[in-house]
């Protein structure tokens, strides 16, 4: 039973990691600068995409053998590319909506999901049928019977790295103010010499590109990808952030270890807990919210009168 | 000015040539709206499609232009009141009778009308109290699976299960409506979305409501005699089977605008109204929050189960897999297209985006790519929605 | 107060626009063509798409081929309309090709739910339709006379493998994966039904929502019982990632399946984890008219690859199309019967239908393989 036990633990910490990644995107936009951004999940799958397709592209023509720096390469792509893509989103899209009221933007970003996904599905070769994705390294170690993947750790670290990364980034650099800035006062802030709209595109970039590495490691665990998994990304990542509270990095990594716990949880140790696995989910993030309206590190909201 | 209308009140009976003219404008926009509707629901040629969308779209960006125009049509409507009132319900009485018999395009009328009465329901929150809810899916799905469960397994008259339904749902509705209470926007938002989540999960994981498969074989409701599978004959003339349900669509529709135009026009509506303004000031004013919003909750249940069940009803079969979350965003992409808290400009959203993915069929790869893009597009160009909100009119009307 | 009197030239534009809506909604002079039409009905977008597309494709072969055929005595047009998954959807098109008097029948539908929704729609119309891909026994138990399918039912393929798990492979204790979908919840209690029926237990079911990515805590789990073998009744993607997950765990037991995830994409996504994967597959299905079904649908050169339903698909058109060949299309109630009549001998094999319009092909299963990447028959 011990061996057991540590292998769902092993697994909660593949999928919170995963999660976390995609839920920084989400409280970084959401939370930070108040962005309502419902497509982000898709945004975050079009980085596996753009690395198949780079991948293919290299191994065929340039690089024919080392099929890990062909990855790694192709990863390095993927992630710029989607942080870019995030930008235009903006600039294209998103911007628009900023002072609209918050129900306009949130129809606008999930018809722009849906664009996004369509999108995928007609651009890449055969985009309906799934698409077979490498795994990032499949080598793995033995202790005592348990079998530790080496991607586990990776991804793990990868997440840690990333939340410590961007409170690094928010707090101890001159774009991190000029982000939190923007965040409490606009107007002010370009008062102050900040472009907002520089600002923007910088956090867009940042979120884009995490959820990115977030969507590559979602495919590499899943061993495919499909033009349609940004919904259930997004939506599930958008609850890991949620429950940790919007605004706050090591919020996304707990909400998600939390999210990724219960469900890991009903699965192991109910009979049928694996066909109730979205409601214990979703049923976890209505309790959350609850018990403490803003999630468990969010900053409360306080109305100024 | 703010709320005053002067274009009522001793300044509008200075107009010249008013009546006419205003009957004019109401008997053609009428007219020729649905006729319109009637090609289009009639057509299958890819140029007449396009061509009438192009229609409908010059319309709008003419209004977009002259913003006077609008105000024209509004003070005529606003005059001709009784007129336009009955030439409407005409309209919609014997527009069966043009389809052709067409049971397709009454069919697409029927699930319009049904979108339309979600689309009102959800209005009272998303509109008038500016609260997000992704869950009217739901409440949808738990008033058609409380009337077909009741009508398979305790034979119970499809008339008693209507109400019976209604209530259900409305108890899940307050259900959702409490932890709503607590939270706000974006976080209200996504509490809404997990418990539609939730619902849909439990309705297909339960064996007692037919699991994944869904219940098949819902009775047909009647009226004295007249099952609504069997076709009408009136004055030589037969309509498909379909009539009936159109007619009693039409009729809920009906019920839900006067609905919405009682709750509008009283403290209720105020009541929400303010709520969207500023929640802080209307709480100083002494209104009860957390009622108000919980009724919204409530409402909302309650209208959407309504549609569920006679969409239980006519389809004579349901799934979970028709009560998504995709399907609490359509609703809400009605409202929103359409224009908030105004009950015309919802319905306009709800058959617009009903009809357009079906007419648009002829593209079909492309079709969500399309709606999507339109969507898009139409938030960017006319965020007000196709028929922007009035101020409220305190003139003598 | 003059500017808010409307314009004339507002009055006139407004008066015009009614006009021109009124005059463009009479109808058009009716169009007589010498043609038929035949439906389509299936999962083109969305998450289902690569069944349906590939069954799809196989039905325009049909028509195609038809077409080319000198001795056809109709020019057949091709309306093939998306369902989506959704039985909304499906019965907003089913509605469209009843509409349309020039469609003489149809085939549709791979999910069960959307089949339910729209058969009743076909049946009061009396247009016949034959299923192409839902396996839902509720399907045909409802005997509605319209309504024919080419596909076994889940029970038809599930039984002869249960029965050949537990005596052919001697084994006792199974471990069930699949989803919560009506594919998914209908094969895993067929199966174990069926199982049970020959002696054998069922230790652990896990249905998991359609779209789950990780498999690893009921794998974990499934290594804590004395399971000997997973029988997975999902689809193809699914069933790749759960091969490979079951690798990766060190969880060294068989994987069952019926002929839902016999195709190559399992096994480019399963990778090398594929390896001795086995799944039931009728065996009257390996002729050579199904061999050059998948020749002339290469030749072809369709966008997207074939998918195990490509075949059911194209025999469904090609029934709808000799039926019509010999009864016409004026009667549409004797065009049912003499479906509902026929001996038909396509790339499924010889089909008729039983009482209840099931097709009686019976299912007799060899057992296929993953060795080396490749799907072949498995050794004795």
């Amino acid at each position: 039973m011990d061996m057991l036990l540590a292998q769902h633990l092993l697994n909660w910490l593949v999928q919170g990691s995963i999660l976390a990644l995609v839920a920084l995107g989400f409280s970084l936009l959401f939370g930070v600068l108040n962005v309502i951004h419902f497509s982000h999940g898709d945004v975050s799958i079009v980085g596996p995409f753009v690395a198949l397709a780079v991948m293919q592209y290299l191994l065929v023509e340039i690089l024919p053998h080392t099929w890990a720096s062909a990855l790694i390469l192709a990863a390095a792509v993927a992630i710029f590319a989607t942080g870019c893509l995030g930008v235009a989103l903006d600039w294209l899209v998103i911007r628009r909506f900023r002072t609209a009221p918050a129900m306009m933007a949130l129809v606008a970003t999930v018809a722009l999901g849906a664009v996004i996904r369509e999108l995928i599905r007609m651009l890449y070769p055969q985009g309906s049928n799934p698409q077979p994705f490498p795994e990032l390294m499949s080598a793995q170690f033995e202790i005592e019977g348990l079998s530790v993947p080496i991607s586990t750790l990776f991804m793990f670290a990868v997440s840690v790295l990333m939340v410590a990364g961007l409170y690094v980034i928010m707090h101890r650099t001159p774009l991190g103010m000029r982000i939190r800035a923007v965040a409490q006062d606009r107007d002010i802030a370009r008062l102050m010499g900040i472009h907002p709209n520089r600002i923007f595109a910088a956090t867009f970039f940042i979120a884009s590109a995490v959820g990115a590495i977030g969507g590559i490691f979602y495919a590499s665990s899943a061993g495919l990808v499909r033009f349609d998994f940004g919904i259930q990304l997004g939506l599930i990542g958008f609850s890991a952030a949620v429950i940790g509270g919007l605004g706050s990095m090591h919020g996304a990594i707990i909400g998600s270890l939390v999210l990724a716990g219960i469900d890991t949880l009903a699965q192991a140790t109910l009979a049928d807990g694996a066909a109730y696995r979205l409601v214990f989910a979703f049923l976890l993030v209505i309790l959350v919210l609850v018990l403490r309206p803003s999630g468990l590190f969010g900053k409360p909201v306080f109305e100024k009168v | 000015m703010h709320g005053v209308d002067i274009t009522a009140g001793p300044m509008a009976r200075r107009q010249t040539g008013g009546v006419v003219q205003s009957v004019a404008i109401v008997a053609g926009l009428e007219i020729g709206g649905a006729a319109l509707l009637r090609t289009f629901l009639l057509s299958d040629a890819t140029w007449v499609v396009v061509g009438l969308l192009a229609v409908f779209g010059a319309a709008f960006a003419a209004l977009q232009i002259r913003p006077r125009l609008e105000e024209h049509i509004a003070v005529a409507f606003r005059e001709m009141r009784l007129f336009a009132l009955l030439l409407g319900c005409g309209i919609v009485l014997i527009y069966p009778f043009l389809m052709q018999g067409s049971s397709y395009a009454l069919h697409l009328l029927i699930t319009a009308q049904l979108y339309a009465v979600l689309a009102l329901a959800l209005n009272f929150q998303l509109g008038s109290a500016n609260i997000p809810n992704f869950a009217t899916a739901a409440s949808y799905g738990i008033g058609a699976y409380s009337s077909a469960l009741l009508a398979i397994h305790f034979g119970i008259s499809v008339w008693l299960t209507l109400p019976v339904a209604a209530v259900v749902a409305t108890v899940f509705g307050f259900a959702l409506g409490f932890p709503a209470m607590r939270t706000r926007d974006t976080y209200l938002a996504l509490v809404t979305i997990a418990f539609g989540i939730v619902i849909h999960q439990l309705l297909n994981n339960f064996t007692w409501t037919g699991g994944p498969n869904g219940l098949a074989g819902i009775p047909a409701p009647s009226i004295l005699g007249h099952s609504f599978n069997s076709p009408i004959i009136l004055l030589g003339f037969r309509l498909p089977s379909q009539a009936n349900f159109y007619y009693l669509a039409a009729a809920l529709v009906a019920l839900s605008i006067v609905c919405a135009r009682l709750l509008h026009h009283s403290r209720v509506g105020l009541a929400w109204n303010a709520l969207r303004s500023d929640e802080l000031a209307a709480r100083c004013q002494g209104i009860n929050v957390v009622w108000y919003k919980m009724l919204a909750f409530g409402v909302d249940a309650f209208l959407a189960a309504f549609a569920g069940s006679i969409y239980a009803f006519y389809v004579s079969y349901i799934a979970p897999d028709n009560f998504t979350f995709l399907v609490s965003v359509t609703i809400m992409t009605m409202v929103i297209v359409g224009g908030m808290d105004n009950t015309f400009g919802v319905i306009a959203g709800a058959f617009l985006l009903i009809l357009l993915p079906e007419k648009l069929r002829i593209f079909d790869d492309y079709r969500l790519l399309f709606v999507g893009v339109v969507v898009i597009l139409f938030l960017l160009l006319r965020p007000q929605g196709l028929f922007p909100q009035r101020p409220r009119n305190y003139g003598d009307h | 107060m003059k500017h808010y009197e409307m314009s004339r030239r507002a009055l006139l534009g407004i008066t015009t626009l009614a006009a021109v809506a009124v005059a463009a909604s009479f109808p058009a002079p009716a169009q007589n063509k010498p043609t038929i039409k035949l439906g389509f009905i299936g999962p083109v977008s969305g998450g289902n798409a690569q069944q349906g597309l590939g069954a799809r494709n196989g039905f325009l072969l049909a028509v195609e081929q038809a077409n080319a055929r000198a001795d056809y005595p109709y020019r057949v047009e091709a309306v093939t309309l998306d369902d989506a998954s959704d039985p909304q959807t499906g019965v907003g098109a089913a509605m469209k090709l009843v509409n349309d008097p020039t469609v003489v029948s149809a085939t549709g539908h791979w999910n069960s739910p959307v089949a339910l929704a729209t058969i009743p729609v076909f049946n009061r119309s009396e247009m016949p339709f034959i299923v192409w891909g839902a396996i839902s026994p509720k399907i045909t138990e409802q005997n509605l006379p319209v309504v024919t399918r080419v596909t076994p039912t889940l029970l038809a393929e599930n039984q002869p493998l249960a029965e050949w798990t537990a005596k052919k492979l001697g084994l006792k204790k199974i471990a069930i994966v699949s989803d919560t979908s009506d594919y998914g919840t209908g094969n895993a209690k067929a199966f174990a039904d069926f199982f049970a029926d020959h002696g054998g237990t069922t230790v652990s079911t896990n249905l998991l929502p359609v779209g789950t990515t990780d498999f690893r805590a009921v794998l974990t789990k499934i290594k804590g019982t004395d399971a000997q073998a997973i029988y997975f009744g999902g689809v193809i993607a699914e069933a790749g990632i759960l091969r490979k997950q079951q690798a990766e765990l060190g969880l060294d037991m068989p994987m069952l399946g019926i002929s839902g995830f016999y195709d190559p994409g399992f096994i480019s996504i399963a990778g090398a984890a594929a390896e001795g994967a086995m799944v039931s597959y009728p065996a009257s299905q390996s002729n050579p008219k199904i061999d050059k079904l998948y020749a002339d649908y290469k030749a072809r050169g369709f966008a997207e690859p074939t998918s195990p339903y490509t075949k059911y698909a194209f025999d469904a058109a090609n029934i709808l199309l000799a039926a019509i060949k010999e009864v016409g299309i004026k009667d549409k109630a004797a065009l049912a019967k003499h479906i509902r009549a026929i001996k038909y001998d396509g790339v499924l094999g010889t089909t008729t239908f039983d009482a209840n319009g099931q097709t009686k092909i019976p299912v007799k299963v060899e057992i296929k393989v993953v060795r080396d990447g490749k799907w072949v028959a498995k050794e004795d």
